[in-house]
């Protein structure tokens, strides 16, 4: 599969996205942003060998945080990060694959790479959304504890990651 | 962990905390495909990695320029890497011609890589050949680093030009028969004087002509006796006496120009030594034959033009190390101050031959610069110096480099009397 095809569909459908969700909102000045975003980023991947991607999967992080500040579209905003984050993780696979050469060993690892990492998106995006369809009533005091819990797990693992 | 997965951690933590300060679930909700994406990478993060290389060069010694087959074999031993990222780091100067010298894999357990690649290097010993790995997670968020250096070092030789055969007529030969007059009578092929006729002379050996004028008795031919010599190469790695610019170097001539030498003396039987005067005294002990020639090479292939103040002349030339009126060759563009140790050479006896890359001419041609009064006076300094060297007896080959050695030493050495040597013995 082309990566490079991949990529910039998966960017055009992000900054489209986000443009369309602010667009509902009556937020043209961030719809323009959005889509000043995808152009750059395809501009730059298209032009220059190593340019700093991150910037911009960082933006669109940004612009979802933002968009999910509105209740109503609830899925849209979780859709289009989950989007952004798989056009970041290609433009990063693609990087790692200037090295191999070899068009059989390049086709393997890409396909090995997309059938994982497609697997992974979905997933979060299922978790993610899952909270939204199931309503359950809640105290914010124990979700925080929850959530608190999840950070400290988290915290510990990234501690012994490092001692590693 | 690099730095893609503390962005993500730290993307987590801030967006959670955002969510929380704005009492706001879908922000919440927007960090778990960034928690679901960090989990997966660190369940298929890489752990007890164990790749054990085996490099092969086909040849393993090789002449400059010639391609080199580099073989690059990895087995994972230890548990299978989602993303292995190798990279053979090539010796400074080395060009790939074909195949690749990096690659990235997906590497089972006990599953087995082959990379490669010919290569051609410039002049030199490779002993710490490295490969360097990045074992990492598919997602490219954790990843391990390491090195594992070669035990196999590859050697490329200089590439040097064929010579014919260089006579020599040094003071004292060795005992066995060899190509170079000794001044003693005995079997050769040189008529060297007559004597009486002895029991058991050949007949064919009776001078037949001078016997019909004697009376009563014969006499019988003597021939000069022919042996191999002792040859002590020394090349000048002095940086005050060479040429250096970031692309050429004088001192490849003076290299290659050696190893020629040593490949001529070799090949007529002689013992030949080496000596590297530059950053030490670095010696091959004497020797004959196609090892010897191979460990010359190998000398060679390690020399560098270095700084020693100590050895800025060639003063400290530790002459004492060859043996006595053995032959001397040395490759050196020569200094002004030289002169005197090649005095004292050749009034210990040694028969002295001087191969000189000509720096003067080197330059010149490398700067277009062949007219100026600069090039002019400069050449004159040099001819002056190579003149009082040839005064005191030493032959001199002044050999500007953009010609080929053969020629010049050809025609250098037949313009110069063998009995030169003997100029200041008799």
């Amino acid at each position: 599969m082309n990566l490079k095809r991949l990529f910039g569909g998966l960017v055009i459908t992000v900054a489209v996205l986000f443009a369309g969700i602010y667009a509902a909102l009556d937020s043209y000045l961030l719809a323009i942003v959005s889509l000043g975003v995808g152009g750059l980023w395809l501009t730059l991947d298209a032009k220059i060998a190593n340019y700093e991607g991150t910037l911009f999967f960082l933006a669109f992080v940004a612009l979802a945080v933002i968009a999910s500040l509105d209740d109503t579209l609830k899925p849209w905003p979780l859709l289009g990060l989950s989007i952004n984050l798989a056009a970041w993780d290609i433009a990063r696979f693609t990087a790692r694959l200037a090295n191999a050469e070899q068009p059989a060993t390049r086709a393997v690892l890409t396909t090995r790479h997309l059938i994982l990492l497609a697997g992974i998106i979905i997933l979060g995006f299922v978790f993610a959304v899952l909270p939204a369809l199931v309503r359950l009533a809640i105290p914010f005091v124990i979700v925080g504890g929850v959530a608190l819990l999840a950070l400290l797990t988290l915290q510990q693992s990234m501690r012994s990651l490092s001692r590693d | 962990m690099n730095t893609f997965s503390r962005l993500i951690i730290t993307l987590i933590l801030v967006i959670f905390v955002v969510g929380l300060a704005a009492l706001n679930s879908n922000i919440l909700a927007l960090t778990i495909p960034l928690m679901v994406y960090l989990f997966a990478a660190i369940a298929l993060r890489p752990e007890g990695v164990a790749v054990e290389v085996t490099r092969t060069f086909t040849p393993d010694r090789a002449s400059q320029d010639t391609p080199v087959t580099v073989q690059v074999k990895l087995l994972n031993v230890g548990s299978a890497v989602s993303e292995l990222t190798v990279q053979d780091i090539l010796p400074q100067g080395a060009t790939v011609l074909d195949g690749e010298s990096s690659t990235v894999i997906f590497l089972a357990k006990n599953a087995a890589l082959d990379l490669t690649y010919t290569i051609t290097a410039p002049r030199g010993e490779y002993a710490n050949y490295e490969t360097s790995m990045c074992a990492g997670d598919a997602l490219g968020l954790f990843e391990q680093s390491f090195t594992h250096k070669s035990s196999r070092s590859l050697v490329i030789h200089p590439r040097y030009p064929k010579l014919d055969r260089i006579k020599i007529r040094p003071p004292q030969t060795r005992g066995f028969a060899g190509p170079i007059a000794a001044r003693q009578g005995g079997s050769g092929i040189n008529f060297w004087s007559v004597r009486e006729y002895q029991a058991n002379d050949p007949k064919r050996q009776i001078n037949w002509r001078l016997s019909a004028r004697a009376e009563r008795e014969l006499y019988t031919n003597v021939f000069e006796q022919e042996r191999v010599a002792d040859v002590g190469l020394i090349l000048d790695a002095r940086v005050n006496a060479n040429v250096l610019t970031t692309s050429e170097s004088l001192f490849e001539h003076s290299v290659r120009a050696t190893a020629a030498l040593a490949e001529n003396f070799l090949n007529d039987g002689n013992r030949v030594s080496l000596l590297v005067y530059g950053a030490g005294l670095a010696r091959v002990f004497p020797g004959y034959g196609r090892i010897q020639h191979n460990r010359i090479l190998r000398e060679l292939s390690r020399a560098e033009p270095s700084i020693n103040y100590a050895l800025e002349s060639l003063n400290h030339l530790p002459t004492g190390q060859f043996p006595a009126k053995s032959q001397i060759v040395i490759i050196s563009p020569l200094l002004p101050e030289d002169i005197t140790m090649l005095r004292r050479m050749r009034a210990h006896g040694y028969a002295v031959i001087v191969v000189s890359p000509d720096p003067i001419s080197y330059e010149a041609t490398r700067f277009g610069d062949t007219t100026s009064l600069a090039y002019r006076l400069a050449s004159a300094e040099r001819r002056l110096m190579l003149r009082q060297m040839r005064q005191c007896g030493v032959q001199l080959v002044n050999w500007q480099v953009h010609q080929p050695l053969e020629h010049t030493i050809r025609e250098m050495l037949a313009a110069q009397p063998l009995t030169m040597h003997y100029g200041l013995q008799s």
